[in-house]
């Protein structure tokens, strides 16, 4: 037998009520456990320890996925494995497929929530910067009430998110895309199994002269907390982008204490490393984006 | 706790204590040792179990996570016909040198045989993403997949059938 977690008491709600009384109720550390990808490893090394677990396996209603006309709507316990495996997803948010796919590998996938990455919130954490570029509205309940949360007001830093202690994710919300918009999610890995050094999620939309009318460019990976970088933003507007992509390390205005630096590169290394994941991530939501247009669509 | 799952076709149940992994519930309560313990950190894969179908790390699980779910260790696989086929394939391939891996890289390729079209490289590759081998240098297990998807795809139902081994 190899590691194993400190006990704790173990309760398995069957229905979202049940759930939100037992976190309010409870007293002590409580902590929710979805796929447990993430919790797991740091109970076994005992690097955290709680009173009681709730498990929310059994809300069979937590796990849902609907696409319609007013945009996409996913509830907490959606696996990553499922999102990177659903072609509906694949063909309308890109970037949500590229951020899923690029989450560890199958096993982990299968186990790990689209909640759980969102509300574990690591900096390296793939689902939190493409949601926090498609605009994304979290859903969160207590047994008290209900708020809804936008993404830029979601996270906090490592680890830190507006999840109170009596709260349960229970809903993400991606709105629909404007017409001619292309997404995209790049990361850089230093090596297969680390962390990434850097990850970019964008979503570009052109006018008809295929110039750029709109553009967000989120950061990740590298920085406390996923983060839009609005004079890069502001430098890609009304340009075409089918040459190179105008980001150079002068445009990155990020102050020292936002990086969130856990390798041992040099810096200077990260900033070329940045700089790529940036222009990747550009050049491919641009080229979704014009495709559109091309299309006639 | 009560933990009641399907293990390999059958009802059971079990007390257990909430904080046991499911690899220890796997190896020490039912015996079931295909199940490896390479790495104890979810990152090598020797440990891998279906869970409802799907590839999952059973060291970086709690038993109870299993509640009311369909568990398949390599033990219950192996009268599967995929599975025969993919350990044929992985002797003739060298698929395997010290072994350790193996289970876990064929509960892997068995998944993504499950699908039932042709796979790719790629595709074989990002299956065992999970599943490290410090022996082969992968491009043999690669390979022994490669022949196995082949087998699989390429030949009709109808002869494997008549060789007996119809799916
Ligand atoms: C080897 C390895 C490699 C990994 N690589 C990556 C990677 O490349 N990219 C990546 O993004 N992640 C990676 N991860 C982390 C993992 O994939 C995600 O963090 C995981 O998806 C989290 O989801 P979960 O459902 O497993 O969450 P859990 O582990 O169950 O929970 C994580 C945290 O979120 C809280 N929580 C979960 N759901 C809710 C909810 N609905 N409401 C409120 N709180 C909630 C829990 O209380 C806990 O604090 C890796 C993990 C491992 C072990
Ligand atoms: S023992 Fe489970 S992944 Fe290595
Ligand atoms: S054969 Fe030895 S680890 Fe793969």
């Amino acid at each position: 037998m190899g590691f194993t977690p400190a006990s704790f008491e173990y309760r398995r709600p069957s229905t979202l009520n049940e759930a939100l009384e037992l976190i309010s109720d409870l007293s002590g550390d409580v902590r929710i456990l979805a796929g447990g990808q993430s919790l797991i490893p740091l109970l076994k090394t005992r690097v955290a320890s709680y009173d009681y677990l709730i498990d929310i396996n059994g809300i069979r209603s937590l796990n849902y996925y609907v696409h319609d006309s007013d945009g996409d709507f996913y509830g907490p316990l959606y696996r990553i494995g499922s999102i990177a495996n659903n072609d509906v997803i694949k063909e309308n948010f890109p970037s949500i497929n590229e951020a899923a796919r690029s989450v560890a590998d199958t096993q982990i996938r299968n186990m790990g929530t689209i909640g759980g990455n969102i509300s574990h919130s690591d900096p390296g954490n793939d689902i939190p910067p493409v949601i926090l570029s498609l605009d994304a509205v979290i859903t969160l309940r207590s047994k008290k009430q209900e708020r809804r949360v936008h993404s830029p007001d979601f996270f906090y830093g490592p680890y830190e998110n507006a999840i109170g202690p009596d709260e349960i994710l229970v809903g993400i919300e991606i709105p629909r895309l404007k017409a001619n918009t292309g997404t995209s999610f790049v990361k850089f890995r230093g090596t297969a199994r680390e962390f990434s050094l850097s990850s970019a999620a964008s979503r570009i939309t052109v006018d008809g002269d295929l110039r750029v009318s709109n553009a967000v460019v989120v950061l990740a990976s590298c920085l406390m907390k996923p983060t839009r970088l609005e004079e890069i933003e502001a430098e890609l507007m009304d340009r075409n982008l089918s040459g190179d992509v105008p980001v150079s390390s002068n445009d990155l205005k990020v102050k020292e204490d936002e990086f969130f630096y856990r390798s041992e590169v040099s810096f200077d290394y990260l900033i070329k490393v940045i700089i790529h994941t940036l222009k990747s991530s550009i050049r491919s939501a641009y080229r979704r984006a014009i495709k559109g247009v091309n299309n006639g669509a | 706790m009560e933990l009641k799952f399907t293990l390999n076709g059958e009802k059971r149940q079990i007390d257990v204590e909430p904080r046991k992994l499911l690899i220890d519930v796997l190896r020490d309560d039912f015996g079931l040792t295909s199940v490896h313990s390479g790495c104890d950190t979810a990152m090598c894969g020797a440990c891998t179990v279906l869970v409802d179908g799907k590839p999952v790390k059973s060291c970086n699980l709690l038993a109870m996570q299993v509640q009311d779910s369909e568990v398949q260790t390599l033990e219950g696989l192996s009268n599967e016909h995929r599975m025969k086929i993919l350990k044929k394939s992985f002797l003739k391939n060298h698929g395997l040198q010290c072994g350790f891996c193996t289970s876990g890289m064929l509960i892997s390729s068995f998944y993504l045989l499950k699908k039932g079209r042709e796979s790719d490289d790629d595709e074989i590759r990002e299956a065992i993403e999970g599943n490290i081998c410090r022996c082969t240098g992968y491009v043999s297990i690669v390979k022994s997949i490669r022949e196995a998807d082949d087998i699989l795809n390429k030949t009709s139902l109808e002869e494997l059938e008549m060789k007996g081994e119809g799916r």
